[in-house]
This record gives C-alpha cells, sequence and structure tokens, in this order.
C-alpha cells in the first residue's frame, strides 16, 4: 500500500463521481474502477478531498479508498492519432454509387431518389494508391478498403466486381495485405452471395429485424416485401462466412420488438454479432412517418434482449456504449481522423451520413489527376474528438460513448429545430442510462430500467472531478 | 478531530471495488462506422 501522502494524492488527483442508484452509493472512476459504498463512505471521501486532510483515518480504511481509485494507466494517445497529424490515411471507405436497390423508410442519403451516379474507377485506383504509399511509408502491416456510402456497393455489380479486382491487384503489386469490408442491404442472388463469401473479409448485413419491420421499412423500389431475400442471404452468409454481422436500425416501428428480434437472430444465427442503432433524422426519413425511438422503451428492449443474447453467444452492441476507452483524446467514430471516405462524385468527406457541408474536405481534380484537400477543414474536423466537446467534461460516460456521433450532437445543438424532430438525437440521457446499467450489472445489482432512466438524468450532478 | 468525521470514519464501508473492461470489447469491429473492420478510419 501507498503512503498516507500518496493516497492523498491519489484522492486529489482522481476523476471519479458519485454516482446514486435507488439507495445504493457508487463511485465510478475514470479509469474504470466502480464500487459499491455507502453514504458514509463517500462523504468521508468528498471531506478527505475538501480539506486535504487523512489524519487520524486508519490505515485499512485508506487502503480500500486507494483500491477504489486506483485503475489501470491510461494512454494519452495512440498510433492512429500519430498517423492522423500527418494525414497519412491506410483505409478508404469507397461509395460507389448512390443508387440502390432498396427505398428504406430512413435512408440517411436518401438512396435513389437522385440522379444516378457511379465512382470513375480511375479515382478509385488513385486512392488504392495513396493508402498503399502511406501504409509502405508506415510500415503498417494491412491496407483497409471498406464499402459504405450513398447507396449498395453491390447495385452494379461488374462496377464492384472490377473495384474488388483492382484492390486485390494494388495488394499484390505493394506486396501488402488487404482486408475488404462490404456494408451491404443483402438483396442479390446466390453467385453475388457466393463471391462475397469468398473474396470479401468481412460483412456487416442491413436487416431491420422481423419479417414485418424490413418489408414496411426496407422495402424494394417498387415497394414489394425484400425480407425473403435478405433473410436468405444472412442463412447463406451464416453458412458459408465466418466474420460477418447484422446491423438494425431501430424506429418507433420497432423498438418494442428488440427483444423479439433479438430472440429471433440469435437462435437462428448463434454466435453472430448484432448491433443496433437509432435512427438519425436526416435524408428520407424527414418525409416520412418513421420516427427515432422512445429511449426508455429502446433501453428497457436493448437491455431484455442483450441478457437473453448472452445465451446463444450472440454479442450485442449499440455504438453508444462502449467499453471504456483506452484514450482520453479518442472519438466516437473516423471523423475525427478524419476518414478518407471517397464519394461517387470523387469528392472527399469524413461521413457520409452528415448532413452538414462541412465533412467534405477534398475532391478529385481531374487536371492534375490529384485529390485536393482543404487543411483547414481537416483541422475543423480534428476537433471533433471528445476531448474539445466542452458539455463532455463533466460526464461520467464519457469514455463510453466518445462524445457520441458528431453529426447528431451537432445537429441536436441546433436551435432551428423542433422537439419532435430531435426526438431520437439527443442521446446523452440514453447513453448515460446504459452506461450505468453496465456499472450496475459489473456489481452485480438487479436493474429496473426506470430507476436506471432516472440515474442517467441525476447522475452528472453528484460528481466530483480530479 | 472533529466528532462528526470520527463516526464517519466509523460507518463508512466500502463493500466491493470492480474494474469494467477497458478497450475495445467489440474487436472486430471497426469505429469509423463500427462494422467489423477494426481499424478506426486509417
Amino acid at each position: 500500500m501507498n503512503t498516507g501522502k500518496a493516497i492523498l494524492r491519489k484522492i486529489l488527483s482522481t476523476e471519479y463521481y458519485f454516482l446514486r442508484y435507488q439507495n445504493k452509493y457508487i463511485l465510478y472512476t475514470m479509469g474504470g474502477k466502480t464500487s459499491l459504498m455507502n453514504e458514509s463512505a463517500v462523504q468521508l471521501i468528498q471531506w478527505i478531498r475538501e480539506n486535504r486532510n487523512i489524519d487520524g483515518i486508519p490505515v485499512s480504511l485508506l487502503g480500500q479508498i486507494e483500491m477504489a481509485l486506483s485503475s489501470a494507466n491510461r494512454k494519452s494517445s495512440s498510433r492512429f492519432i500519430k498517423n492522423r497529424e500527418l494525414s497519412l490515411p491506410s483505409m478508404v471507405t469507397v461509395s460507389l454509387t448512390n443508387a440502390c436497390t432498396l427505398r428504406c423508410k430512413y435512408c440517411y442519403a436518401s438512396a435513389g431518389d437522385r440522379s444516378v451516379i457511379f465512382l470513375d474507377l480511375n479515382i478509385f485506383s488513385l486512392a488504392l494508391d495513396i493508402i498503399f504509399s502511406n501504409a509502405k511509408m508506415l510500415d503498417q502491416k494491412v491496407c483497409k478498403v471498406h464499402y459504405l456510402g450513398n447507396g449498395e456497393s453491390t447495385y452494379n455489380w461488374p462496377l464492384f466486381i472490377k473495384s474488388v479486382k483492382m484492390a486485390r491487384a494494388k495488394s499484390d503489386e505493394y506486396g501488402l495485405p488487404l482486408l475488404m469490408h462490404v456494408t451491404t442491404n443483402g438483396i442479390f442472388g446466390d453467385n453475388e452471395r457466393s463471391y462475397l463469401a469468398k473474396h470479401i473479409d468481412s460483412i456487416t448485413l442491413s436487416i431491420d429485424g422481423l419479417s414485418k419491420h424490413q418489408n414496411a421499412l426496407r422495402p424494394l423500389p417498387n415497394g414489394k416485401p425484400s425480407w425473403k431475400i435478405v433473410i436468405t442471404t444472412a442463412r447463406y452468409f451464416f453458412k458459408n462466412h465466418q466474420k460477418w454481422g447484422f446491423r438494425i436500425t431501430v424506429t418507433d416501428k420497432n423498438v418494442h420488438d428488440i427483444s423479439d428480434i433479438i430472440k429471433f437472430l440469435s437462435s437462428s444465427f448463434p454466435g453472430i454479432p448484432i448491433r443496433f442503432e437509432p435512427m438519425h433524422y436526416c435524408g428520407r426519413s424527414l418525409d416520412t412517418d418513421v420516427q427515432g425511438p422512445e429511449h426508455n422503451v429502446f433501453i428497457e428492449e436493448y437491455l431484455k434482449g442483450k441478457t437473453f443474447a448472452e445465451q446463444y453467444g450472440n454479442p450485442v452492441s449499440y455504438s453508444g456504449v462502449r467499453a471504456l476507452a483506452q484514450f482520453e483524446n479518442d472519438s466516437f467514430c473516423g471523423i475525427a481522423t478524419p476518414n478518407f471516405c471517397l464519394k461517387e462524385d470523387g469528392s472527399i468527406v469524413a461521413c457520409f451520413s452528415g448532413m452538414d457541408n462541412a465533412y467534405t474536405y477534398g475532391y478529385y481534380n481531374t487536371h492534375s489527376n490529384k485529390f485536393v484537400v482543404d487543411e483547414q477543414k481537416i483541422k475543423k474536423l480534428r476537433t471533433l474528438s471528445v476531448k474539445y466537446s466542452e458539455k463532455c467534461q463533466s460526464c461520467f460516460a464519457r469514455l463510453h460513448c466518445l462524445g457520441d456521433c458528431p453529426s447528431i450532437r451537432i445537429t441536436s445543438s441546433r436551435s432551428d429545430i423542433s422537439e419532435q424532430y430531435k426526438r431520437g438525437i439527443g442521446r446523452c440521457s440514453l447513453n448515460k442510462s446504459i452506461v450505468l446499467a453496465h456499472i450496475l450489472m459489473a456489481l452485480q445489482i438487479p436493474i429496473n430500467t426506470q430507476d436506471i432512466l432516472k440515474g442517467g438524468e441525476i447522475s452528472c450532478a453528484e460528481t466530483y472531478g480530479g | 478531530m472533529r466528532r462528526d468525521i470520527r463516526w464517519l470514519i466509523k460507518q463508512a464501508r466500502i463493500f466491493y471495488v470492480v474494474q469494467m473492461p477497458m478497450g475495445n470489447d467489440m474487436p472486430e469491429m471497426c469505429e469509423q462506422c463500427y462494422c467489423w473492420a477494426e481499424c478506426k478510419g486509417w
């Protein structure tokens, strides 16, 4: 055990929060230590902090306090953050088209509504040269290509295959392994399923839970149901692919059924990860009757389903709550890196779903055959990490949500947005409640959703930062 | 030492302490879009 002075220093320098749940007192440090204690212990720690005095306190009690505050050392930066300073991406996220084989009621890109654009593969080739050269220079072991974007990557199947072959050829040329990931709606036949299973390293399959949700929220362009096709794709991947998972958008239409969705998916596809994301208001959702989920229902259903899924070994996740981040200056997503996302029109964006033009920071110049980037915009994007979010600095949950989706954060702070529109946007209380639930689970305290919801609101009022 | 603090010392109980998991709990997921690519964008 440390000396009295060292313990006092720890009490004064550790950032910790007191959370109250029902009649229980919990101390939570930003190093992830969580302790269950009584009110007297809370008052004593506060008294020590305020008076900078530990005289007369028994060594055994000081030892317990020290244990409650000690936690693993946090790293202040990571390799990716160092690389970020250099603007040297070794991964490209590519949007091959804005066309789509579905007409999802909440599509962030309103895919299929505009005149169709396909990416010029010469531009993709240039992007590949950039990531492979950077990886070589940085001595990285792998490069990554991720298909995502404003439409369905497999919509133009010949273009998709050509792009995969091109990327694999570059990998051979540079002598560096390449990992390829596809996020897809799964609307295709067995030829496409077989090709993806053989040639793509990992796959995210978007599905909306049960057939009634999928057919209502993710119809085909002619309005017909899409369930049979997507569930056939899921079954094919289950048999033939090792690394894939489900992504479910949660709206007011399916939030009440989350636990049933989890029951169905985990019993039909044991071990496959399931990710839930509440709908973000943008794109087509602004013109349809689909709304974001009620947070209290989301929390209740999510926690209920998560426990059930554990029996089948299906990891269930939601991006707003993760294990404690290792880096203080981390960000919710690669937007603050910024991401190297190549749009179908040749522009470079940090986020495909962002409504704000601020996320576009470069474009392809046909004359010079080069990408031109706006350094000022890059600088601004880098301030989107949790470290620079003022309102997050006194929140116990900030290293679990990492400031949450910057696009959602920015939208929810706009004053010109109606309350109805904001529903499902301001996710702070939702995230805090789920973090609190995870803390309670770690302490093996039974959970009551209504009390957790209250906890999400009050927990930040009782904080003592270091 | 004040009487009320002495009383606090006598009553204070820390029942148990747990370390929450740290790092990426979904190791194969990418924080860029939270998919499976484990890349953090770059």
